[in-house]
This record gives structure tokens, sequence and C-alpha cells, in this order.
């Protein structure tokens, strides 16, 4: 579903990425894994449409569709989701006003009816009660006083309401403690399905053990230097990146 | 020099006099003979630098559509005070507690007079209202008002073509309780209101200038706050040819509170000034000053908060906080917050900032599905809900 061919970017004048490929069947899940640095951030804002990165090369396609020509909204309603390693806050906007707003505008996008808000709440409710967030987050600024985990929480729950097609994860664990990690991880298990997919930026082998990749990939100076199985993970927690490079 | 009111012969030459009692009469007569000490607003006086002045003696459009526009449709308060060129109307339910008499009746004992203290250049427009005052009243709120939720509107319902200039004078009595929304649509206003918040007293002030495209308004607010009295002013602003809105407040006993949070939208061609004096006289008061003001297309936009902290006036509060963001090339914003401390013991906070919208909070809102042009909206909603005091 997703082809990704020989991605050149550049960010702030350095390139970042350079020649990066990477296909993702329906229903997989493909975990990241990779140094400081690497680009791995950089490769979550090109498949999102993040205004700062520029392409220079190469093609993204999301079900034959050229994802690079496609604002980051169409990107959006065409069914990609970033959870963003480090979410913005956004004072004085309601975070249910802010994902029905969302949810409605990916909808008019696909030529879908918009959903009203009794339905919405009825959504949402069940969906907060799934991700053990409290209720009055619904009720306050987009991430405004949230905590490092209730962050990371949010952009999951964000996620199982605009139910995407691929998922692109960035450090989601971390700063979670050891059942927000589970919460998290059930979340994104609990929307595991045939034709939805996954790409899991992490440091820590530990999350997958709860969410079970299909690949594991590192990627190292802006490529994706080595591909495996859920091994590489475990490999990789006790080599470090090092042993790549002999 | 050319003395003020030459310029403004040709403005006011229409301008219906009604009868007003002797001692306003003789007032207004002192007023016009001060005028000639006075300069008409030009680039040359601070608060008018960034401002066409101009517009202020420019001839109305003659196809301009005003009716309809007339406050009271949109209102849904218990009580409206309706101030029109005929006088001043009491529309709905008004309680015991509150006393509205028209300019035309009101005795000496109920006139607050205003002295502009700072800006001089400012005396010019507040001496000509002095000179000129055809409308307006006096409203008294007694204490039997506490413990009230009822709210009251004050309409500026003036369609004439000609400039129009109000006085209102409003007393709120010890532990007394109000709450105003002011409504001014259109029009051509110089108004000035003169407020005095007696001891333990609660005011919230809703001024409401959304203005239609031809409209002006010229707004000096003096409010004089007594012990431990709380005011709370919200400022909500946008169109409009030019508004120019001052507000010199002034503690004179201890204790008091003054909140106010302005939202100046300036879009097209509009020209908005936001002025805000706060004098700390006496020790142990508190103020605070949000300004959130946007610029769009050929927009300007003028902000000052100053305070002034006099000898001996310690323990004294002190917070600005003015934001602005500019959404095109061609829109102009000065912002500038200004201190002066003659004491020891302050505690002050100020800040001002221009900017644009945050992109990376565009791009996450983007990133969600939301278009761009409805991202922008929301991020302004955002911005200016700092503001929002109540
Ligand atoms: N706007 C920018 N301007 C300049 N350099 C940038 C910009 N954005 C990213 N970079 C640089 O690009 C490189 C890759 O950044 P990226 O965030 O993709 O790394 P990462 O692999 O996600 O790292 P981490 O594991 O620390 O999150 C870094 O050296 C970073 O400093
Ligand atoms: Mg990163």
């Amino acid at each position: 579903m997703l082809n990704i061919n020989n991605i050149h970017a550049n960010a702030g004048d350095k390139e970042i990425l350079k020649g990066l490929n990477l296909q993702i069947g329906a229903g997989e899940v493909h975990a990241i894994m990779g140094p400081n640095g690497a680009g791995k951030s950089t490769l979550g804002n090109v498949l999102a449409g993040m205004p700062h990165v520029e392409v220079t090369g190469g093609t993204v396609d999301l079900f034959d569709k050229n994802l690079l020509s496609l604002e980051p909204q169409e990107r959006a309603a065409e069914g990609v989701f970033l959870a963003f390693q480090y979410p913005v806050e956004i004072p004085g906007v309601n975070n249910m006003y802010f994902l029905r707003t969302a949810l409605n505008a990916q909808r008019r996008y696909r030529g879908e009816t918009e959903i009203d808000s009794a339905n919405f709440l009825r959504m949402v409710k069940q969906k907060i009660k799934d991700m053990n967030m409290r209720d009055d987050l619904l009720k306050r600024p987009v991430n405004v006083g949230f905590s490092g985990g209730e962050k990371k929480r949010n952009e999951v729950f964000q996620m199982s309401i605009l139910e995407p097609k691929l998922a692109i994860l960035d450090e989601t664990d971390s700063g979670l403690d050891i059942d927000a990690l589970k919460i998290v991880a059930d979340g994104v298990n609990r929307l595991r399905t045939l034709d939805r997919s996954f790409i899991i930026i992490t440091h820590y082998q530990r999350l997958l053990d709860y969410i079970e990749p299909d690949f594991v990939h590192v990627l190292a100076d802006g490529k994706i230097v080595k591909s495996g199985d859920k091994s590489l993970a475990l490999e990789l927690e006790e080599q470090g990146y090092g042993w790549l490079n002999q | 020099m050319v003395g003020l009111i030459n310029d403004w012969q040709v403005v006011i030459d229409g301008q219906r006099h009604r009868i007003l009692p002797d001692w306003l009469q003789q007032q207004k007569a002192k007023a016009w003979v001060a005028l000639e000490n006075h300069q008409s607003p030009n680039r040359k006086m601070e608060s008018w630098r960034y401002t066409d002045a101009s517009l202020l003696l420019s001839e109305r459009l003659a196809t301009r559509e005003q009716n309809g526009i007339s406050g009271t449709q949109t209102t849904d308060a218990d009580c409206c005070i309706v101030l029109t060129n005929e006088g001043v109307e009491v529309v709905g339910n008004q309680p015991d507690w509150l006393n509205i008499t028209d300019i035309q009746s009101m005795s000496p004992s109920q006139y607050q007079p205003i002295d502009v203290r700072s800006l001089p250049q400012e005396q010019g427009l507040v001496a000509l209202n002095q000179a000129l005052v055809t409308c307006g009243c006096a409203i008294e709120v007694s204490s039997e008002s506490q413990g009230t939720d009822l709210m009251i509107d004050l309409i500026y319902d003036f369609s004439d073509n000609n400039w129009q200039f109000v006085q209102n004078h409003i007393k709120v009595a010890k532990h007394g309780q109000l709450k105003l929304r002011e409504i001014v649509v259109g029009g051509r206003i110089n108004s000035c209101q003169s407020w005095l918040v007696g001891q333990q007293a609660d005011v919230v002030k809703i001024a409401c200038s959304k203005l239609v495209a031809d409209a002006m308004l010229v707004m000096y607010n003096q409010y004089q706050l007594q012990e431990r009295a709380q005011m709370r002013c919200m400022h909500q602003r946008s169109g409009g040819m030019l508004q120019h809105h001052n507000q010199q407040v002034i503690f004179i006993a201890e204790y008091a509170n003054y909140l106010s949070g302005s939202i100046n939208k300036s879009l097209e061609n509009s020209q908005i000034n936001d002025i805000i004096n706060v004098f700390h006289d006496v020790k142990n008061n508190e103020s605070k000053v949000i300004h959130r003001s946007i610029a769009d297309d050929h927009a300007r936009v003028f902000n000052n908060a100053k305070a002034i902290i006099a000898q001996g006036a310690d323990g004294s509060l002190v917070a600005q906080d003015l934001k602005n963001i500019l959404l095109s090339d061609d829109a102009k914003i000065f912002s500038k917050p200004e201190l002066e401390v003659y004491t020891d013991e302050v505690v002050a906070a100020h800040g001002s900032t221009i900017g644009s919208l945050d992109e990376q909070s565009l791009f996450y809102l983007q990133s969600r599905g939301i278009p761009m042009k409805e991202a922008r909206e929301i991020m302004i909603e955002s911005f200016i809900a700092e503001a929002e005091v109540c």
C-alpha cells in the first residue's frame, strides 16, 4: 500500500534522508529503530507533509496515489496519521471540538456525511474509556497542561477516532510508564486490521514485546541500512548500533 | 495654529442642539473656549502616528446602509439602555436598584468630570466632547444590586450621518454589582464615560464594538476605583474605518483590582488604537492588562498599555501582556508596553510580541485533516482566547 522509493529530503539546508527505500503492505507493522538524529522523525514528517522538510528526490505512493503532491490535510483524509514525537499545545481550543472538526473535514474530503455531535460524543466516550484516559481531558484545550504521557496517549486516542490506513507512531512509547505503555500498545493492537498498516518509530525493544512487528528496520544516516524480523530488535538492544558499521 | 473647533466645523454643522441644563451649558461654553489650546489629532502625536487621523474629518459616503443594524435587534438582555440622538430610552425590566437619568435632566452631582492625566494629545478629542456633548445619561447602581446576575445592555443607536458627542456618567455604590454590556455597531461616535466604582463593588463590563465598514468610534473611559473595588473589562473590537479607544484607570484607595482584556481584530482597511493608562496612585492595588490583536490586509493596530506607579504606591501588582499577530505583509502593528515606577516595592511584569501564526501548530491541525483556511481560523481563536477575561 505504501511505496517509498529513493527518497532524498532536506531540513534546514541539510540533507537528512539520503535515498531511503521502504515498502509496506496492507496490515503490516514495521518498526523503525536507529540512532538519534538519523532521520526517523524526518521520515514521518515527509510522509505527513511537513512544510519545512523539502523533498529533493524520489517518490512516495500510497495506494497508487502520489502522496507528495498532496497537502497535509489531503494526506490525512487519504488515511495518513502521524502521532507526533512532540505533540503541540493549542491553548483555547477544546480537544473535542478539534477532533470533531478534524474528523468532519476528512469526511467532507472523502464525500462522506458528517458526524453529528450526539454520535460523535458516543463514539468518543467509548474510545476514551478504552484508552483509560480521564474524561476531563476532552474538555481541556488540546494538550495544554497534559503530562508527557497524557500527550502521547492523546495522540493514540486521536488515531483511534480518525481510523487511518497508515499510522506512523513517532516514539509514542517514550516517557510512558509501564501501565501507560500497555494501554497504548492495547490501543494500537485494537486497531490492527488486515488493511491498516503501522510504522512504529522507537528506541526500545520493550514496546515490541507488546506490539509484535512484522519487520524491523534500522535507519542510520538517512537510509535503511538493515532490515529483519523481530529478532533484529533484540540484537540491537544487546549490541547497540556500532556493529552495523563493521 | 488653527483651533480644533475650526477643523470640526464642517463635520458638526448638522448637529442637533438639544436643550441641556444651564450648568452643563456653561461647562460646554468653557470647554469650547479651551479648545483653542488643542490640536486636531495628527501624525506628530504618538497615539496617532500609525493612524490616518484625517479620516476623522472625512465625509461619509452617501450610499451608506445603516437601517436595520440597531443594536436592539441583537440583544437578549433583560434590560437595555438605548442611547439615540432623541435621548435615552430604557427597554425591558428596569430593576429598582438601577437609576437612569437623561443628560437633559442630569444634576451637577451626577456629573463626574474627566481629567486626562497622561498623553496630552488625547485631551483634544475629550475637550471636543466636553464642548459639544448632546446626548448620554447618568447611570446609578445602588447597593441593592448586590448578588444580582442581571445583564444590562448599553446600546449606542445612532444612524445619523454626523458625529455624535455622547457622555455617560456611571456610579456604582458600595457593595454594588453591575454587569454591563456596551454595544456599538455603526455611526460616528465620540463618547466619554466616567465611572466611579464604589467600595467593594464588583463590575463586569463587556464592550463590544464590531463596527460596520464606514463607522468610526472615538472613546475615552475613565474609571476611578475605590477600596476593594473589582473591575473586569472585556473589549471585543473589529471593523470600522477607525476605532480609537483610550482607558484611564485611577486607583483612589487600596486593595482594588482592575483586569482588562482586549481582542482587536483589524481587517481590510480598519484601524484600531487601543490605549490604556493605569494610575497606581495608592498602594496595594493590582492591575492586569491583556491585549490580543491581529491585523490582516492593509489594517493597522496601535497598542499601548502604560502603568504609572506613584511614589509611595508600594505593594502594587502590575501586569501587561500584549501579543500581536500580523496576517499579511501590508498590515501594520505597533505595540508598546510601558511602566513608570516611582516607588520601590512593586511587582511588575510586562511583555509584547509581534509574530505570525505558529507554523508547528498549523501543521499539527492540517495533519489531522483540517484545511489551511480553517486551521488558521482555529489558531486565531486560540490566540485571542487568552484575552477573554470575562
Ligand atoms: N528544521 C531543521 N533544521 C535543521 N536541521 C534539522 C531540522 N529538522 C531536523 N534537523 C536535523 O535533522 C537530523 C535528523 O532529525 P530527526 O528529527 O529526523 O532525527 P531522529 O532520527 O528522529 O532523532 P531522535 O531519535 O533523536 O528523535 C538531526 O540532525 C536534526 O538536527
Ligand atoms: Mg525523532
